[in-house]
């Protein structure tokens, strides 16, 4: 029994030494112990929506919204023309990531283009920042307001 | 979450796995039998919606009940033809210090577990892949839906719908049985493999070694992360190393059965990640200078290399099928490969690049933290004392190597592969590999063994304990066919 009960504390020091490692303890405190969403912090969440925000951020909660505005204007098949992230930032938009046409489908269940996307003129609906880093949504009523898009986002570099 | 749901599922695939495993006629401990029957019965599983699509059934819910009852069903008849001789296994509790380490690993596993289900699947590669194809496959009935008609970037660097069809097959069944984010599944291999390991490891080494193994294994940022985050590499990992470990086994037993079990292993890794077929053809002609130095007839050498790569590509053959069947779109692999084959300098670039970028750097310690330098530590160990490699040893060495060559030849092959991105998840299958390693080498035997006489000679009174333990024959997971 001495045997045994010498073992499991050379267990338990095998283990504290081990997580006292530098790099292993910040891993257990920052992810494992104290992590930004921990159990406790989601066990009594557990609807589908908080929890898709929780992990996708505020991007998620705003390409939502932005699906249900263009629903609620009743615009028929909505094709969203997204722009450039470095165009957004350029805008001082903070927050908001630019997801990718598939992204975006697999978010709302909507459809969006890019400039370089083949349906890119199919576009009928656009996300536009304004001068006051605000994202604002608008409907593309002809070919000129879409080029006029068109000309200012192919003047920044897509990145996936 | 639908909790019947998730029965239905367990039960399902543990019989349909079980019943596999009789049909190749492996006997495997208890402890594995249960955790490959649950491993395999997910792969089994994962077929069944893409024969639902080849038949041109609707992927619902009742179909996909029916369906995968019928599939196990089927593939229980075996065991079922065998139920005199199925016993209850006896299954013997660990000792006392071990459960610190237990404790650790279940509490690691929770965590695991909790955020597999908690979130929604997050990486980009499932994202505009395999996931979206599930969740619109899920919604709509079929595999071929809407999300072809969307923007895919299929003219950009994006081929994930190109990927295989293992997860999006196991997302629609477990969206739709389970939980809208499905996922679960995942964990059930997590659990499966690493419960085995953890046995296997203690079989090889005194308890105490292998929960310190298991702790280094454990702690390794990415692979811990990606047992619940849903991509392709953990599941791939699971079916390589199982493969390689029953290799292992044939050639210590010559049992053609576990080399037939090995090769479907090894088969489901090719059906998860394709370009694993790179590594298994590789090991092939090590298998047969193996089998030719055992004075093996030239015949039977050709026969059993055959039979260990046929599953890899048969399974290569189904998964081309499916992706033809299911994607309406071509994927053109010539486009992507480099035709610089003799650039010697780039392979040799690319051979360093994987150990000075990847693992032994800043980036490769928020990867795989310390692991690497353990093991390597261990190997120089061995190399200066006691300079015993046992052939258990050296052959997870050479599975090393393999990995570790063939990572360094598809990135040089496919520029598109990169050091960083891809090689990092693809080490993965080295890792328990590195384990089995350090838990063969030379000195942590030499531990072990002592460890292991000074356990017995306090548990038993000396006088009545003439036979030492250190000379037993470590027990590795199978079990002869009596």
């Amino acid at each position: 029994m001495h045997f045994k009960i010498n073992m499991t504390l050379v267990a338990i020091l095998a283990i504290v030494l081990f997580f006292n490692i530098p790099f292993y303890n910040n891993w257990l405190n920052t992810n494992l112990l104290n992590p930004a969403i921990s159990i406790s912090s989601t066990y009594k969440v557990l609807d589908k929506e908080q929890r898709m925000v929780s992990r996708f951020g505020y991007s998620y909660s705003v390409y939502k919204e932005m699906h249900s505005v263009f629903k609620k204007a009743k615009i028929k098949d909505p094709i969203v023309l997204l722009p450039p992230d470095a165009y957004l930032k350029e805008k001082k938009v903070v927050g908001i990531l630019v997801v990718e046409p598939a992204i975006y489908y697999y978010f709302t269940g909507g459809k969006a283009v890019w400039y370089d996307s083949p349906d890119v003129l199919k576009a009928n609906c656009a996300m536009v920042p304004n001068n006051e880093g605000k994202i604002t949504v608008k409907k593309i009523n002809n070919r000129e307001e879409l080029n006029a898009l068109l000309d200012i986002y192919k003047r920044y570099k897509l990145d996936l | 979450m639908n909790l019947s749901g998730l029965i239905f599922l367990l039960l399902a695939q543990f019989f349909a796995g079980r019943g596999v495993i009789r049909l190749f006629g492996v006997t495997l401990q208890p402890i594995a039998l249960a955790c490959y029957s649950m491993i395999v019965g997910v792969f089994v599983v994962s077929l069944v919606p893409c024969v639902l699509q080849l038949l041109h059934i609707p992927l619902t819910a009742s179909n996909l009940y029916y369906s995968i009852s019928v599939s196990s069903l089927l593939l229980s008849v075996p065991l079922l033809l065998n139920i005199k001789n199925t016993k209850l296994p006896s299954v013997s509790f660990p000792k006392l210090y071990e459960l610190p380490f237990l404790l650790v690993f279940f509490a690691l596993a929770v965590i695991s577990v909790w955020r597999c289900f908690y979130f929604p699947p997050t990486p980009r590669d499932v994202l505009t892949g395999t996931e979206l194809i599930a969740e619109f496959a899920a919604r709509e009935k079929t595999m071929i839906n809407s999300v072809f008609k969307i923007d895919l970037r299929l003219n950009s660097s994006a081929n994930n719908i190109f990927k295989s069809p293992f997860i999006t097959s196991l997302q629609v069944v477990y969206k739709l049985l389970v939980h809208s984010f499905g996922q679960v599944w995942l964990s059930l291999l997590f659990l499966s493999f690493t419960i085995w390991f953890y046995t296997l490891l203690r079989q090889i080494v005194h308890p105490l070694l292998a929960g310190m193994l298991m702790l280094v294994y454990f702690a390794i940022p990415d692979l811990f992360a990606y047992s619940y985050v849903l991509l392709y590499d953990y599941a791939n990992m699971v079916f390589f190393v199982g493969g390689y470990y029953f290799l292992t086994q044939y050639l210590a037993e010559k049992n053609i059965r576990l080399l037939l079990w090995s090769s479907f292993l090894f088969g489901a890794s090719v059906y998860i990640r394709s370009e694993t077929l790179v590594m298994i053809v590789m090991v092939a002609p090590f298998l047969a200078l193996y089998l030719f130095k055992q004075q093996v007839k030239l015949s039977q050498v050709v026969i059993q290399t055959g039979l260990f790569v046929s599953f890899s590509l048969l399974f290569n053959i189904v998964l081309n099928f499916f992706i033809s069947k299911f994607i309406p779109f071509r994927f053109n692999l010539g486009e992507l490969i480099s035709h610089d084959f003799f650039n010697f300098s780039l392979l040799i670039e690319k051979f360093t690049k994987i150990a000075t970028d990847t693992i032994f750097s800043n980036k490769g310690k928020d990867v795989y933290a310390h692991f690497f330098y353990f093991f390597v530590f261990v190997f120089i160990a061995d190399v200066i004392w006691p300079r015993k490699f046992s052939k258990d040893a050296r052959f997870a060495l050479v599975g090393i190597g393999v990995v570790y060559i063939g990572l360094v030849l598809l990135s040089f092959l496919i520029p598109s592969h990169t050091i960083f991105n891809s090689a990092k998840r693809g080490l993965f299958r080295l890792i328990p590999l590195a384990v089995l390693y350090m838990a063969h080498s030379g000195i942590l035997q030499k531990i072990s063994e002592y460890l292991k006489k000074k356990e017995t000679a306090a548990s038993v009174p000396a006088a009545a304990n003439p036979v030492s333990p250190s000379t037993s024959k470590p027990n590795t997971g199978t079990s002869k066919k009596k």
